[in-house]
């Protein structure tokens, strides 16, 4: 008689899993995010190269050094840092000098993520805290945009980039330019729908190409790595609006296209509003969440001192997350007290 | 025969279906091991009270032990035999329980007599409760409760619809798959029992689309009498589309009320095999001995579907269909939802309905390594109950079984494993709320 | 956009007291622990100072034109009044919510945002309807910054938070990344600091 003789393993059940891994979603959210970060260098040059390593470098050194002192095993394996790391870079204007950008990368991992126990447990987007951290402390810096597709973008940098550390930088005029929606607001210019699409207007590093951006989520929606009703409800409640405001006042609000094309709408909705920690739960839960964020952009744009909105409207709309999650529960099996 | 394509429970899972090693093998009787230990419990409720001594010999399907009380019942000898000691075995639970070591004669032509058979037309609905509880037979889809308790109706409630559960979702089984196709007289014979005993206006024959022979062959059989009232269903195949909940849902559209019974709908779901049993004891007053189960998975060399007698220990089968060299885990039913045991000394009991082993190959040495729960919320999307399994996992980890219970309806989970299988982050979900649900248990009884 | 109108939504949205102005967080982090509690005091925050709203308003109008030295002084007193009174209706209304925020209650509502709340109506020159508006803005700003806090820091406390940000370290942060979040509101409807 052959005894089965082996040391038999115990695991709970259940004993197949369906073969979804974290590392496996960041990752391919990181893939999904380099057609817009290639396109971005392409279009900014080795500014963009620089400001986009000096991101990412200093967010896995900063979680890299965390975990370290607080003596725990390296998440660095997780890729959660490295999206935080290339979402928070192509937030960022491509001349911004390095300390700033560094400086910025250590806060949004250090405090936007490991200060509240690191992955899964940051209530905003951590590439958004860094940069909103960055807007507060640095306005000049943070809004002073290059222009896109200038001739010596490949062989030479703006000296603002590489400013002596917690010097204040200094930008020659004839590199900057304005965003589109700076442009709209301030000088009522509309930028054309088809240059806003590819990508051939001035942003921060990943806002351009909306094409790219679209692609990326598209892919991501696909391998059900991304919950899309985000974004849907976001573009949907934006167009709307816009739409009906643009149809009463003509001269006073832009088109739709526009507002759905321009800025940070098309990154700031397909990569950090779809952040899977920071928003609700549930189906209807992810659709106000979305409905939310299209309104407070929308208002902020609008209405408000600022000319970008989706950074705050997708803050705020992280800090309401909890409460909509407390509120649309669905209804529990065999609870809803219909008679049979 | 009804394709119920469309109609399903909300939610659920897809695990890969695993059937094709042993869906197409008729059942073979497995060999009589030199030893059975038979436990005295093998069903919820009160233990058997033994009415043999040590030394006694015993012929097949003579009664060993007698049910204490309504909610228990009677244990047969699966073999002729001797009963070498009434005392202490392993189970799965990893505690020692009360049982009988029966030996088998080897020579032994091991018949059954007939015992006074309970007749269709003339039992009243209390004689053929009694005669179910006298046969032994529990729930053999795994729960193993009582179905005398299950079928006595409480005053005032009536049931409408009777449901055969032929479902079996869970992978690599192919126990009910096989009965329906080999036993089908005795299945229908058993709905002839049910239905007299619960007065049902309505029985669907539940089968998941991934059976279709099984579909097909139950309705071409379905006698003449039964044609009216009887239906088989086709469901489309989705886990945990055989929980009785879930089945009732999909082909009733009634939920059942938290904390509540089926009876409470107005439903009754009897497992396949547990009625084929029924159909083929009944008559002849015996009680039972063996049942069919699957004996799969990638370690085992001979895989199948086999008739066992009840009380065969796992080391025996195993030993007899042979393993290879990297077995790791071994499950008794299926990996969705069979626990891992941690002794091969315990013995196929009533509830078994397979017994699955695993190599190293199917899950590495070590378990998948755990991340924090990222709230992607793919649990919520697969709970049939609409549970909160992320936000439940955080309160577990943090102690708060209380709130899990309280708020969270912690006790509405029935272990089915959907969350767990598809967490992105490893987190051993099931195992939390089976801590958690013990805790509070514990509580409410002090 | 009518004054009224840009007054309340100044008051709720781009000057919020608590996290614009940073008034009252003494019962800002007292209390937004649970979100029950938080709620309540807002609301309870909310009476306190619509009440404290006419009467500030009722002083500057009739007496202080006559005193004017005796402004800050005449509105800590009637402030503290109006707490006891805000303490005895709570506590007859509803003594669970009086024994959870126990001693807060005095201590929460006599914060520096209702005499906040006073000074910059008076210093503003509000009339009667202003000020009242200004009274419900603002103490909706507040129950709102509360409520916002409270499902945050429930979140925060099943996290596994490094033992050396537990407690007010964390909350502070908190607090401040709200507080960056509402700075999108700045300059909302044209409206100037």
């Amino acid at each position: 008689m052959v005894s089965v003789a082996k040391t038999l393993q115990l695991r709970t059940s259940p004993h197949v899993t369906s073969g979804a891994s974290v590392d496996l979603i960041m990752r391919h959210v990181v893939w999904a995010l380099v057609p817009t970060a290639l396109f971005g260098v392409y279009a900014f040059g080795l500014t963009a190269a620089v400001t986009l390593s000096a991101a990412l470098a200093s967010c896995l050194l900063a979680e890299w050094l965390l975990c370290k002192w607080s003596e725990q095993p390296s998440t660095l394996s997780d890729w959660s840092v490295a999206v935080t790391g290339l979402l928070y870079g192509l937030t960022l204007p491509p001349g911004l000098p390095v300390w700033m950008t560094m400086l910025g990368g250590f806060i949004a991992v250090g405090l936007g993520k490991h200060l509240f126990g690191g992955l899964g447990y940051n209530p905003f987007n951590p590439a958004l805290v860094g940069r909103a951290v960055m807007q507060a402390a640095f306005p000049v810096g943070m809004t002073t945009w290059h222009a896109a597709f200038g001739s010596g973008r490949f062989s030479s940098v703006p000296s603002s980039l590489f400013t002596f550390p917690f010097a204040a930088p200094e930008y020659t005029d004839a590199l900057t330019s304005a965003t589109p929606l700076a442009a709209w607001k301030f000088e009522h210019n509309l930028a054309a729908a088809s240059d806003l699409v590819m990508g051939f207007t001035t942003g921060s590093t990943g806002e351009t190409s909306a094409v790219l951006i679209l692609l990326g989520g598209a892919y991501l929606a696909a391998r059900k790595m991304m919950n899309w009703r985000i974004p849907l409800s976001i573009f949907v409640t934006v167009a709307v609006l816009t739409f009906a405001l643009h149809l009463a006042s003509p001269e006073a609000y832009p088109t739709a296209p526009f507002m759905l094309l321009s800025g940070g709408l098309m990154l700031g909705a397909v990569f950090m509003a779809t952040d899977m920690v920071a928003s609700p739960m549930t189906t209807l839960g992810v659709v106000i969440y979305g409905a939310l964020i299209g309104v407070l952009t929308v208002t902020i744009r609008l209405w408000g001192g600022m000319p970008e909105g989706v950074m705050y409207a997708i803050l705020l709309a992280n800090a309401v997350a909890p409460h909509i999650d407390r509120l649309v529960r669905p209804t529990v099996y065999g609870t809803s007290g219909r008679k049979a | 025969m009804r394709l119920f394509s469309k109609k399903t429970f909300a939610h659920g899972v897809h695990p890969p279906e695993a059937k094709e090693a042993t869906a197409g093998l008729a059942i073979r009787r497995f060999p009589f091991p030199p030893s059975l230990t038979i436990p005295l419990s093998q069903h919820i409720g009160k233990p058997a009270v033994p009415v043999v001594r040590e030394g006694e010999e015993v012929i097949r399907g003579q009664l060993l032990a007698e049910p204490d009380g309504f909610m228990s019942v009677a244990m047969h000898a699966p073999a002729s035999g001797i009963v070498r000691r009434i005392g202490l075995m392993p189970s799965a639970s990893g505690k020692m329980v009360p049982g009988i070591y029966l030996e088998p004669f080897p020579g032994s032509s091991q018949e059954v007599p007939d015992g006074a058979g309970v007749d269709l037309e003339s039992a009243t609905a209390d004689e053929i409760i009694a005669g179910i509880q006298a046969a032994g037979i529990v729930g053999l889809g795994g729960a193993a409760f009582p179905t005398h308790v299950k079928l006595k109706i409480p005053e005032g409630k009536r049931c409408e619809t009777l449901i055969i559960n032929g479902v079996e979702c869970e992978p690599f089984l192919t126990t009910d798959h096989r009965v329906m196709l080999e036993q089908s007289d005795d299945i229908f014979m058993g709905i002839r029992y049910l239905m007299k005993l619960t007065q049902a206006a309505k029985c669907f024959i539940g089968i998941e689309a991934n059976k279709p022979d099984a579909a097909q062959h139950l309705q071409d059989k379905l006698p003449a009498d039964l044609q009216a009232e009887v239906e088989v269903a086709v469901l489309p195949v989705k886990y945990p589309q055989g929980a009785e909940k879930m089945l009732i849902t999909a082909l009733t559209g009634h939920e059942v009320p938290s904390g509540g019974l089926p009876i409470e709908v107005g439903a009754v779901v009897v497992n396949v095999a547990t009625t084929a049993e029924i159909g083929r004891l009944l008559p002849v007053g015996q009680g039972i001995q063996e049942r069919v189960i699957t004996v799969t998975g990638p370690a085992v060399k001979k895989k199948g579907n086999y008739r066992i007698l009840i009380g065969t220990p796992l080391r025996f089968i195993l030993d007899e269909v042979g393993v290879e060299d990297d077995i790791a885990r071994v499950f008794m039913g299926g990996p969705m939802m069979g626990p891992a045991v941690s002794s091969l000394d315990i013995p196929v009991v009533k509830g078994t309905s397979g017994v699955t082993a695993f190599t190293l190959r199917e899950g590495g040495d070590t378990p998948p390594k755990e991340y924090p729960c990222i709230r992607c919320a793919y649990c919520v999307d697969a709970c049939p109950i609409f549970l909160n399994p992320s936000q439940l996992g955080l309160l577990a980890k943090n102690g708060e079984f209380a709130t899990m219970a309280e708020e969270h309806h912690l006790m509405d989970c029935f272990e089915c494993g959907s969350c767990s299988f598809v967490c992105p982050s490893h987190i051993p979900l099931v195992q939390h709320f089976r801590v958690a649900k013990a805790a509070v248990r514990k509580a409410k009884a002090s | 956009m009518s004054n009224l109108a840009w007054i309340f939504v100044s008051a709720v949205l781009v000057n919020n007291f608590t996290l614009s102005y940073f008034l009252g967080l003494c019962p800002f982090f007292g209390v937004s622990s649970r979100l029950e509690t938080a709620f309540r005091l807002g609301l309870a925050n909310i009476f306190v100072m619509v009440i404290t709203s006419v009467c500030a308003w009722s002083l500057e109008t009739l007496v202080l034109p006559h005193a004017p030295y005796l402004r800050l002084i005449s509105f800590i007193v009637v402030i503290a009044s109006t707490v006891q009174f805000v303490e005895m209706v709570i506590k007859k209304l509803s003594p669970a919510l009086f024994k959870a925020l126990g001693i807060y209650l005095p201590l929460i509502t006599t914060n520096c945002g209702i005499l906040g709340l006073a000074l910059f109506q008076t210093s503003r020159g509000y009339g009667f309807f202003e000020g009242l508006v200004f009274a419900v803005g603002a103490g909706m700003g507040m129950t709102l910054a509360l409520v916002l806090m409270a499902g945050l820091r429930e979140e925060a406390e099943l996290s596994d938070v490094p033992k050396v940000a537990r407690g007010i370290a964390l909350n502070l942060i908190i607090a401040g990344m709200l507080a960056m979040a509402f700075q999108g509101f700045a300059g909302l409807f044209g409206s100037a600091a």
